[in-house]
């Protein structure tokens, strides 16, 4: 774009003299940018590092969760079917330890690898020390940061032959592990040859983990971990759970896939946000310079030139901007990214960023406000030299319409004055007050959504704790006899009611094809009685068991699998169970299922008697569900390590990922949902402050509009409290106006878009309720937010001397 | 008869970069309660500022100016503004109502603001003196919605809100046509009748003969000041 230096002289002078409208300009920018620089280099960095460490750890492409400890022998014989590529093997178990900065015993997850010098799938990489041998453990990574434990503290882990004191000498990354403040468990890494210590073969496994023979494709790996579980079902080693992941894809994409789509869309959203403002900005520009406009044209500029000078001006801010707002988006996505990063256990080393959010940072930090401000420029531009140099005192700026006519007749005369005058001023310039308006709409509309969804989730999580009866949920790695369960239950105190459930690995399938899931980990089968008190999930078509349901081939399949795959209630589905042949069983109803990102085991439920007509041997049980006398989280934690310490003392080993407990899990699923909805409501107060910079350039602008105006008003006595409230009154009727418009839109939109967030980043579906209590903030700060915003342009505002204004 | 304006010895001047041009000089000037002084002369001769200066909207570089008792060469610009809400009604070129306020809310504004009349008096007032000029029944109108004759009426009875001893106007029928401009003659002439002291620029001869006083300056200086008949 090419100027001269007397024009580049009037670009850089108009930028200098409204420093304030300057730098109120370059910060709504700069914000635009900072919020895509750091959203989209977020993105960016976490996918990319999740992928590479998810690469580096060689994943297996089947991973299954075995019932029982299992001889090597059996991962040779697998790894001799025909599509397996190769098989390797682990084995984690539940463990109590304490360490030397906590006196009560801890339950932890103990695991242990054959050979760590020669893992071949998923591997855990040593980050400091050295691996596990003879009594040295190694402790993993985010176990570590968490439980303050550090290379050469040592841990007293309880066996069931004593206490062994060992030493912590190596720090692993384990790929796989939930972070301890979303419900983990601490990871500690033994040699293989401590494990028959705990009374396991150092030669057997619990987990085996398979790559099949290239190319890989899910559908593949999901026909060999059907035929895996077959071959191990006529050895007769049940499977609890299997795990099918993409090699080169890392399986916490799916959590983050709806998120992202949602920061994409808001991040661009925020650019337009801020553009709006430079469109108002840059309209006031013209407005005021109408006059200098007209003398530049009679002086012989063209259309070309004048919009040159503007447009100059714009580039010139926008370049500000990206230089503001490059350095601190860099920040901003290396920080949050490593912070993300973090919950999969993985590391940044060093500063890095993203080019390619850089390159569209560049080009939307140019674009977006020359688009903005073309409109206002080129009708600038376009102006007669007779209509710019004209002046007919305050008026000339005010065409009034039939709504300011009603407002006056109706509203204004039963206002006084000042108000009068702060409302009519509020729709003096319509546009402007649109583009305005539509950013704190945004954000206040944002905020309520977001606060709804806060609400709508704890109601979620309420309901559906309303809906589990017991207190805790015992989980066996081995299912056990009921008697065995009942003794060692009741002989813990406070312990009130207890119920017995069996689960089984399940396949079912349809026309002979085996149907689509939802659940990432696969499908059971959770048989319970039909009477149950203990749980009922929110049946959303068809009924819940009942005592008809007895010895009935019968079950409740989860809505979406059923909506997935063209399923009703009634319809038949053919029901593999272990060691079953298959059967046909009748689909009675279907639940909404609670399961965030759906990254977990889907439950199908049927009845217990079912299960037990059709046992040849001893019945045994998978799941204890307890009700105790408990009053608060403190005594329901110490009721489960009570139960843990019972079955440790047995010994019968629970299982870490079933066991649980009521209050800490509604904990833990808060925690995790934490990170997604700080993420929003961020972005949400983002918008905010881009819409109180907004409010703020476009009072700033008022003030410079209405200098004579204000002149003339002191002129005929106004004192400058007086001016200073009108400004004020003006910038809180902008945000009470706001407030008005997006209580109601917030109120229609929330239900569907809550939903729809909760269901796209948080895989749940929401029981809806509107957050009352997030009118009233909203109010309170969008006030607030007006007050800051009017206060500069109001105190410049008292500033105008008299003559000065009158000339202006 | 009280004097209520008393120039002495006033000078004036602007700087402009290195030049300080003088617009005023010595002025040394009496008005007494219930003249109606026009103040003539050629563009660039000081009447204005003559007019900013008696408003207080202007500080002198010299001299004192009391009016109305109050000195204004020493009041701060918050106190000026107290003083003329009180003291001074100014009628402007372009009539200067405020474009989003009615008529009516246009003459309550002032009283608003100084808070000389009780507030159940001021919507009346306003009413009484909208008709005053003859605009009752233009009362709720914005000012966009009438004639600039109309305008410049309701800016007169604008400036009569708090019943003010002085009145002063610049060039108030610069953008009337004459009959229009005939009109508001009449309306000064008989506030001139009520005890009214009206300070009125103009290049307007016939508005010039309505006065009983007419001032000429000429290069900042009062090169004539001469009592007059007014017209009727």
């Amino acid at each position: 774009m090419y100027l001269n230096s007397i024009l580049w002289k009037k670009v850089s002078s108009d930028l200098l003299i409204h420093k304030y409208r300057t730098v109120l300009s370059i910060s709504s920018i700069a914000i635009g940018l900072f919020v895509i620089g750091t959203l989209l280099g977020m993105m960016d960095l976490q996918l990319s590092y999740m992928d590479k460490a998810h690469q580096a750890s060689q994943p297996s492409h089947i991973s299954l969760m075995l019932r029982r400890d299992v001889d090597f022998s059996v991962a040779e014989t697998i790894r001799n079917l025909p599509e397996v590529d190769s098989v390797d093997t682990m084995t984690q178990f539940t463990g109590q330890f304490k360490t030397s900065n906590s006196t009560p015993w801890q339950t932890g997850t103990l695991l242990f690898r054959t050979d760590y010098l020669n893992q071949k799938q998923d591997q855990m990489h040593l980050l400091a020390g050295s691996f596990p041998h003879d009594k040295a453990v190694a402790i993993e990574r985010l176990s570590a940061q968490y439980a303050h434990l550090n290379l050469g503290d040592t841990l007293e882990i309880n066996t069931p032959n004593g206490t062994e004191t060992l030493t912590i000498t190596g720090i692993i990354r384990h790929p796989f592990v939930k972070p301890p403040t979303f419900g983990g468990q601490i990871h500690v890494f033994i040699a293989p040859e401590l494990a028959p210590t705990f009374n396991i073969p150092s030669s057997s496994f619990r987990q085996l983990l398979v790559q099949v023979k290239p190319p890989y494709s899910p559908e593949k790996a999901h026909l060999i971990a059907s035929e895996i579980r077959q071959k191990l079902a006529t050895l007769n080693i049940p499977v609890n759970a299997t795990l099918l992941q993409n090699p080169e894809q890392h399986w916490g994409r799916a959590i983050f896939k709806g998120i992202h789509l949602i920061l994409t869309v808001m991040a661009w959203a925020s650019l337009a946000l801020s553009s709006v403002l430079i469109l108002n900005t840059v309209g006031a520009l013209i407005t005021q310079q109408t006059n200098q406009i007209g003398i530049m044209k009679s002086l012989g500029a063209r259309r070309t030139s004048i919009a040159k000078i503007y447009l100059s001006e714009v580039f010139v801010l926008s370049i500000i901007a990206l230089l503001i707002a490059i350095p601190l988006s860099w920040v901003g996505a290396y920080y949050s990214s490593q912070w993300l990063l973090d919950l999969f256990n993985i590391e940044i080393s060093g500063f890095v960023y993203s080019p390619k959010t850089l390159y569209i940072m560049i080009a939307g930090g140019l674009i977006a406000p020359i688009l903005a401000a073309l409109q206002p420029i080129l009708q600038g531009a376009s102006i007669s030299v007779r209509q710019a140099i004209s002046s007919y005192g305050l008026g000339a700026d005010f065409v009034s319409n039939r709504f300011d006519q009603w407002l006056e007749l109706k509203i204004a005369t039963r206002l006084p004055t000042i108000y009068a005058m702060a409302l009519a001023n509020l729709f003096r310039r319509k546009a402007r007050l649109i583009g305005t308006q539509s950013v704190l709409i945004i954000a206040g509309v944002l905020f309520m959504v977001i606060m709804s969804l806060i609400t709508s989730l704890k109601l979620t999580l309420n309901n559906e704790l309303a809906r589990s009866a017991y207190d805790i949920r015992l989980g066996f790695i081995q299912d056990q006899p009921g008697e065995t369960i009942n003794k060692l239950v009741n002989s813990v105190p406070n312990t009130q009611q207890i119920e017995l459930w069996k689960r089984l690995p399940v396949e079912l399938s349809v026309n002979a094809k085996l149907i689509q899931q939802v659940g990432s980990l696969g499908m059971q089968m959770i048989a319970l009685p039909t009477n149950t008190l203990m749980y009922k999930p929110l049946i959303v078509e068809g009924r819940w068991f009942d005592s008809s349901d007895e010895q009935q081939d019968h079950l409740v399949l989860n809505a979406d699998t059923a909506e997935l795959n063209g399923i009703h209630v009634g319809d038949k589905i053919q029901t593999s169970l272990l060691q079953q042949s298959s059967r046909a069983w009748e689909v009675i109803g279907l639940y909404r299922w609670f399961a965030g990102s759906g990254y977990a085991v889907e439950p199908v439920y049927g009845p217990l008697s079912t299960l037990q007509l059709n046992t040849k041997t001893e019945f045994k049980y998978s799941f204890a569900l307890l009700t105790a006398k408990l009053n608060s989280l403190t005594e329901e934690k110490a009721y489960l390590e009570a139960l843990k310490a019972v079955f440790q003392e047995y010994p019968i080993a629970l299982d870490v990922y079933t066991t649980l407990a009521k209050r800490e899990q509604r904990q833990f699923a808060e925690n995790q949902f934490k990170p997604m909805i700080g993420m929003l409501l961020g972005l949400a107060i983002m918008i905010a402050i881009v819409g109180a910079i907004g409010l703020s350039g476009t009072l700033a602008i008022s003030v410079l509009q209405r200098t004579r105006e204000i002149a003339v008003l002191r002129a005929i006595g106004a004192k400058s409290k007086t001016i200073f409230r009108l400004f004020m009154l003006e910038g809180l009727f902008h945000g009470l106006l706001a407030w008005l418009i997006s209580v109601p839109t917030a109120y229609l939109v929330a239900a569907p878009l809550a939903k729809q967030l909760g269901l796209t980043m948080l895989g749940i579906h929401l029981d809806f309720v509107f957050s009352q209590l997030s009118v009233l903030i909203w109010l309170v700060v969008v006030l607030i937010l007006a007050i800051f915003a009017t206060y500069l342009p109001a105190r410049n505002a008292t500033k105008i001397v008299v003559r000065a204004g009158l000339e202006y | 008869m009280q004097n209520l304006i008393k120039l002495n010895h006033i000078y004036k001047a602007y700087t402009l970069g290195p030049l300080k041009t003088p617009v005023l000089q010595d002025i040394s000037l009496t008005i007494n309660t219930g003249e109606f002084v026009v103040i003539t002369g050629p563009s660039g001769n000081g009447k204005s500022t003559l007019l900013n200066l008696l408003t207080g909207i202007d500080k002198p570089c010299e001299g004192e100016i009391i009016v109305n008792g109050s000195a204004l060469h020493r009041l701060k610009e918050e106190e000026l503004s107290v003083w003329r809400g009180l003291n001074v009604g100014i009628v402007f070129q372009f009539f200067q109502l405020l474009p989003s306020l009615s008529l009516l809310q246009n003459i309550q504004l002032p009283m608003d603001f100084v808070n000389k009349y009780p507030r159940k008096e001021r919507l009346e007032r306003a009413h009484y003196l909208l008709d005053r000029v003859g605009l009752a029944k233009q009362a709720n109108q914005l000012p966009g919605q009438v004639s600039g004759g109309q305008q410049q009426r309701a800016a007169i009875a604008r400036a009569l809100a708090n019943d003010p001893a002085l009145l002063v106007a610049d060039e108030p029928t610069g953008n009337l046509d004459s009959a229009t401009a005939e009109n508001i003659y009449t309306l000064f002439a008989t506030l001139q009748q009520e005890g009214k002291t009206l300070v009125i620029v103009t290049h307007n001869e016939e508005l010039a003969k309505t006065a009983n006083r007419h001032i000429t300056l000429h290069d900042g200086r009062v090169s004539s000041d001469q009592y007059q008949s007014p017209l009727q």
